[in-house]
């Protein structure tokens, strides 16, 4: 089997959030994988590690996050893996909820954010984002 | 009301353009594997580290049909038999102190390429990897994990050392 971390959602992904239920809570499970150095995307001069600059981003987004009614769950630091094999481990995960389709979206279109993901971009090399509706365990 | 139409029209394009043109990932394939059972190597992870809570992070995927090893016959689904087992582990989950935290089905993928997408994700918070591996390998856990390994296909399963962060 093949996986392969994205910084971006493609154009499928992106038509996504206007499709199926777009009203419903939604859970994200987030795989991150991040950069050695951090790289931002305006060339300016930084020492700090990916993980650092993805760092101010998380912070930050914990309030991005509330305005449209989501919320930060949980995080952590990915320490090995007890099943299966995986190539390229990744570094931490982090899982948010969000009121719905539509609140993860405004929440990204919104300039604030996009301000604070610049912090994101030039930690992460990359990541896979997976949406499931929370039920009963 | 055209205002409104022609910002979000601006919005839509200047949203198209951060996500399509913006997109400078130099990510490239790489391989992993959906497993029943840990390797050796794994087994022996659980006797190592520290004695300190953990998140088991379970990346599921079912068979269409189960199969039990045992040959019985069923009519079973992989998920309708896997379900049994996730009925049955809460009991032994509590015993060795452990939770679990949420879990559901999976919709899609939002970020990154996956083969073969998952169908159910769950979280469970364990006390230690002393008690995972005591509940692993306890004679009632291994009744009902007859059901797990005839629904599941495979999965991934990532050890998480949670953050002591405040989200509130």
């Amino acid at each position: 089997m093949e996986v392969k971390n994205h910084l971006r959602p493609n154009k499928t992904q992106m038509e996504g959030f206007f499709e199926g239920d777009t009203e419903t809570e939604i859970t994200m499970l987030n795989l991150l994988k991040f950069k050695e150095n951090a790289e931002y995307e305006d060339g300016r001069e930084t020492d700090l590690t990916g993980r650092e600059a993805y760092s101010i981003y998380g912070g930050e987004v914990v309030e991005h996050l509330k305005k449209v009614g989501g919320k930060s769950v949980m995080a952590g630091e990915v320490s090995r893996l007890m099943l299966g094999e995986v190539e390229d481990l990744w570094d931490s995960i982090a899982i948010a909820r969000y009121p719905s389709r539509k609140a993860m979206l405004e929440m990204m279109m919104n300039s604030d954010y996009q301000e604070s993901e610049k912090h994101r971009s030039a930690g992460l090399e990359g990541q896979l984002n997976i949406e499931f509706n929370e039920g009963a365990l | 009301m055209r205002k409104y139409i022609l910002l979000a029209v601006i919005l839509f394009i200047g949203i198209a353009f951060f996500f399509f043109y913006g997109n400078t990932n130099n990510n490239e394939y790489k391989v992993f594997k959906n497993a029943m059972m840990p390797t050796p190597v794994q087994i022996a992870g659980f006797a190592l580290g520290d004695d300190v809570p953990f998140l088991a992070v379970n990346l599921i995927k079912f068979k269409e049909k189960a199969e039990y090893a045992d040959g019985r016959e069923t009519t079973l689904t992989g998920e309708q038999a896997y379900a049994i087992y996730a009925d049955e582990v809460q009991g032994h989950l509590a015993k060795v102190g452990a939770e679990p935290i949420l879990g559901g089905g999976v919709n899609r993928l939002i970020l990154g390429e996956v083969e073969e997408l998952w169908d159910v994700v769950a979280v469970v918070r364990y006390p230690s990897r002393k008690a995972m591996f005591e509940m692993a390998t306890s004679d009632e856990y291994k009744e009902s994990e007859t059901h797990r390994v005839a629904g599941l296909a495979g999965q991934l399963n990532i050890e998480v050392n949670e953050d002591e962060f405040n989200f509130e």
